[in-house]
C-alpha cells in the first residue's frame, strides 16, 4: 500500500501566532495521521531560504497565521523578497491558508490609519485599510457560507473575527464566502475572506479548523491530490465531536 | 464636598442594596457606574481620603492572589484595609467598592486601600487614583478580544507610567519578559524587583499551592517589607491566609473535596495542570481524583477561546489520559474538542460533557468515592456558576 505523505509549510510560527492559530497546523497534522498519512511540518521564518519548487522539501500545504502589527511589520520586508515563491505556488495549484494578518500581507496592499502602505505579496486580488479610530474594529463570532461544493459536507464556516482593518475585493477577487452573521471583510458587502486557486485567506480564527473538519479535510484533500494524482483513497473521520460543536455555534449565530 | 457628591453616594448606595437583595450578583459594579455618572471625580474624591494610601496590583494573572495575600497580613497588622473583591476590578468595580466602604456622609471605614486592576483599566485608573505603590506581576495573553494584543498593553502603559505626577514606588516582577519592556520607563522612578528566589531562602512560604503563587506571595511580602512590616509580623499575616474566592478555593461537598482553581488562559492553565500533576503524584493511588474543565465565553472569561489552542494539553497527556474527565461550560464542545486533539478522549455521555453545568457537577461529584477530590478548572463566570451551586444559594 502506498504511503501518503504531507509536508507543511508554517511560516513564521513565532511571529504569527497571536489567536492559537496554529491549532491548524495541529488539526491539519492528526486529521492526516488519523488516517495514515504521514505530515512534515517545517517551518520558515524571516531570511529561511524557501525550497526550489519540485525539490524534496517544497511543500504541499502553506500555512501562515494572525499576529500583532508589529509582527506584520516585521515579516513584510520577508515577504516580499519571496513574492515570486509565493505568486507561483498559488498559480501552480499549491494549496494554502493565510489567516488575519497573513491574509491581508497576501493581498496587494494594507493601508495604516495614518495612510501608511504596506505592499503585499498580491497573491489575493485585495486591498485592506485600517480606519483608525473612525471605525470599530470587527469583533465577534461569525457564520459564513460557503459556495456549494467547496467543501464535501455542509456549506458553513464558524469561527471568530477580530480585525481592525477592512478588506475590499478587487475586479478578480473571489471571497471565500457569504457572512450569514458577523462582519467578514469589510462589514459592508457581506464577502468573508478570498480564494485564488487552490489558497484561502480568512479571517476566521477559532481557530478555524477543529470546528470546520470539512475545510480541513478539503484543504488536505487537494493537497493529497495534487501529489498523488488520481486514486486517493480518502477515508472518513468519526467527527461527531467537531459537528456538534460546529452545530452549537450556527445554532447559536442564527438564533441572535 | 458638594451636594451632588453625597447624591451620588446615596444612589449608589441605593442601587448597591437592591442589587444585594435581588440577588443579581454582584452589584458593586453597576452602583459604581450610577454614581459616577453622578459624580464622575467619585474615585478620586473618595479615594484621597486613605490616609495610609492606595496600593494598586496589576497584571495578566494572580492579581486577585496577591492581593488576597497582602490583604492578610495588612489586617493581621492590624491596619483597615479596604479592597475590591472578586470580579471588582474596572473603573466602575473600583467605584463601587470605594462607596460600599464609604458611609452615607462619605467617610471611609478604611485607612489603606488595595486593589486589584485590570490590566487593560490600569492607565484609566492612574488618571484618578494616586497610588504610593504599583505592583506590576506579569503580562501574557488574556481575554485576546478585549485587548488585542499585549504591545498595546504595553504601550499603554508606558504612556501612562511616563504621564504619572505622584511617584509611586514600582514593585515588578523581575522574572517577566514582558515588563521588562517597561525598564527604559522606571529610569527616574523608584523601582524594586522580585523574583521567584527573591525571598523563598528567608523562608516566606506560600500559603497557597503552587510555584506561581510563590511569586504572588513574594510580591506581596515585599510590599509589606517596603511599608515597613517586619518579618515576624509577615509571618503571622502569611499564617491567616486561606485561598482566595474561586482560586484554590476549597469545598467540601457530601465528603467530597472539591477544589476550584481560576483556569482562565493559557499560564493559568498550564500552572493549575502542573500543580494537579504533582498533587496527584504525591498522592497515594489515583483512582480517587477527577477534573471537570468548564469553559465559557462569556464577556469575563474573554469571548474568544481559541487560547485553548495556546494551552498545552499535549505536555500534560500523560496523567490527563488517566484521570476521569468532565468537561462543561457553555463551550464544553470545543473544550472537549481540544483534549481529542491532545490525544486525550473523552467519554461523550451526557453526564461527562455536557453545557449543563449542573448536572456534570452533580456526575463529577457522585463519580468520585467518599473522601475522593475533584479539581474544578475553569474561566471566571463557570468559576462564578459553581460556586453558586456548591454554596447552594444566589451570590452574595
Amino acid at each position: 500500500m502506498e504511503k501518503y505523505e504531507l509536508k507543511i509549510g508554517y511560516f513564521y510560527p513565532e511571529l504569527l501566532n497571536l489567536y492559537g492559530d496554529h491549532g491548524n497546523i495541529l488539526v491539519l497534522n492528526k486529521r492526516c495521521r488519523w488516517r495514515g498519512v504521514s505530515v512534515v511540518v517545517s517551518e520558515y521564518t524571516i531570511g529561511s531560504r524557501l525550497p526550489e519548487k519540485g525539490s524534496n522539501s517544497y511543500p504541499d500545504i502553506v500555512f501562515m497565521g494572525g499576529g500583532p502589527d508589529r509582527s506584520q511589520l516585521a515579516i513584510v520586508e520577508d515577504l516580499s523578497k519571496n513574492k515570486e515563491w509565493f505568486l507561483n505556488y498559488a498559480l501552480s495549484g499549491g494549496v494554502g491558508l493565510f489567516i488575519c494578518g497573513a491574509y491581508q500581507l497576501l493581498g496587494n496592499f494594507y493601508e495604516d490609519a495614518d495612510g501608511n502602505k504596506l505592499l503585499g505579496v498580491g497573491l489575493f486580488d485585495i486591498e485592506t485599510r485600517h480606519f483608525g479610530k473612525e471605525k470599530p474594529r470587527s469583533i465577534g463570532n461569525i457564520l459564513v457560507e460557503t459556495e456549494n461544493k467547496l467543501t464535501f459536507s455542509r456549506n458553513t464556516l464558524v469561527g471568530f473575527e477580530n480585525h481592525g482593518g477592512r478588506t475590499y475585493l478587487g475586479k478578480n477577487g473571489k471571497p471565500l464566502g457569504k457572512v450569514l452573521k458577523g462582519f467578514g471583510n469589510n462589514g459592508d458587502d457581506k464577502t468573508e475572506g478570498a480564494r485564488f486557486n487552490n489558497c484561502f485567506g480568512t479571517y476566521l480564527h477559532g481557530p478555524l479548523l477543529p470546528k470546520n473538519p470539512h475545510f480541513a479535510d478539503m484543504l488536505i484533500y487537494k493537497a493529497l491530490e495534487n501529489k498523488y494524482f488520481a486514486g486517493v483513497v480518502f477515508s472518513n473521520l468519526n467527527d461527531s465531536l467537531e459537528w456538534r460543536a460546529h452545530e452549537n455555534q450556527v445554532n447559536k449565530l442564527r438564533n441572535t | 464636598m458638594d451636594i451632588v457628591f453625597y447624591l451620588a453616594i446615596l444612589v449608589g448606595k441605593i442601587a448597591g442594596f437592591l442589587s444585594r437583595i435581588s440577588k443579581r450578583g454582584a452589584g458593586v459594579t453597576w452602583a459604581g457606574y450610577l454614581a459616577l455618572s453622578i459624580y464622575p471625580n467619585l474615585i478620586e474624591a473618595l479615594s484621597e481620603k486613605l490616609t495610609k494610601g492606595v496600593i494598586i496590583v496589576s497584571g495578566t494573572n494572580g492579581k486577585t492572589t496577591t492581593t488576597h495575600i497582602l490583604k492578610g497580613i495588612l489586617k493581621s497588622g492590624s491596619i483597615r484595609v479596604i479592597s475590591n473583591d472578586t470580579g471588582a476590578n474596572l473603573f466602575n468595580g473600583l467605584a463601587g467598592t470605594l462607596l460600599a466602604a464609604s458611609s452615607l456622609t462619605g467617610d471611609l471605614k478604611g485607612d489603606l486601600g488595595v486593589f486589584e486592576v485590570d490590566e487593560g483599566a490600569l492607565p484609566r485608573v492612574l488618571t484618578v487614583i494616586k497610588p504610593s505603590f504599583i505592583v506590576l506581576l506579569n503580562l501574557s495573553r488574556d481575554q485576546l478580544d478585549r485587548y488585542g494584543e499585549i504591545d498595546l498593553t504595553l504601550s499603554r502603559w508606558e504612556k501612562s507610567i511616563g504621564q504619572l505626577k505622584s511617584y509611586p514606588v514600582f514593585i515588578v516582577n523581575r522574572d517577566d519578559k514582558y515588563l521588562k519592556r517597561l525598564d527604559q520607563f522606571f529610569t527616574d522612578r523608584d523601582i524594586v524587583f522580585y523574583n521567584f528566589d527573591l525571598l523563598t531562602p528567608v523562608g516566606y512560604t506560600s500559603p497557597i499551592e503552587g510555584r506561581f503563587n510563590q511569586l504572588n506571595t513574594n510580591a506581596a511580602v515585599l510590599t509589606a517589607q517596603l511599608l515597613g512590616f517586619s518579618d515576624e509580623g509577615i509571618k503571622k499575616g502569611l499564617k491567616s491566609i486561606l485561598p482566595a474566592f474561586g482560586r484554590g478555593e476549597h469545598f467540601d461537598i457530601n465528603n467530597r473535596h472539591l477544589t476550584i482553581l481560576l483556569s482562565k488562559n493559557p499560564v493559568s492553565m498550564d500552572v493549575n495542570l502542573t500543580f494537579l500533576e504533582s498533587t496527584l503524584s504525591n498522592a497515594k493511588g489515583s483512582g480517587r481524583f477527577a477534573v471537570l474543565f468548564i469553559l465559557n465565553d462569556n464577556i469575563p472569561d474573554g469571548r474568544d477561546i481559541s487560547w485553548i489552542y495556546d494551552a498545552d494539553f499535549e505536555k500534560h497527556h500523560h496523567w490527563l489520559l488517566r484521570l476521569p474527565l468532565f468537561v462543561s461550560g457553555e463551550r464544553a464542545l470545543d473544550l472537549a474538542l481540544r483534549l481529542k486533539y491532545a490525544d486525550i478522549s473523552l467519554p461523550h455521555s451526557e453526564s461527562r460533557l455536557s453545557t449543563d453545568l449542573r448536572s456534570v457537577l452533580t456526575a463529577a461529584i457522585s463519580f468520585l468515592p467518599k473522601g475522593g477530590s475533584l479539581y474544578i478548572l475553569s474561566t471566571y463566570s463557570g468559576m462564578l456558576e459553581a460556586r453558586k451551586l456548591l454554596l447552594g444559594k444566589g451570590v452574595g
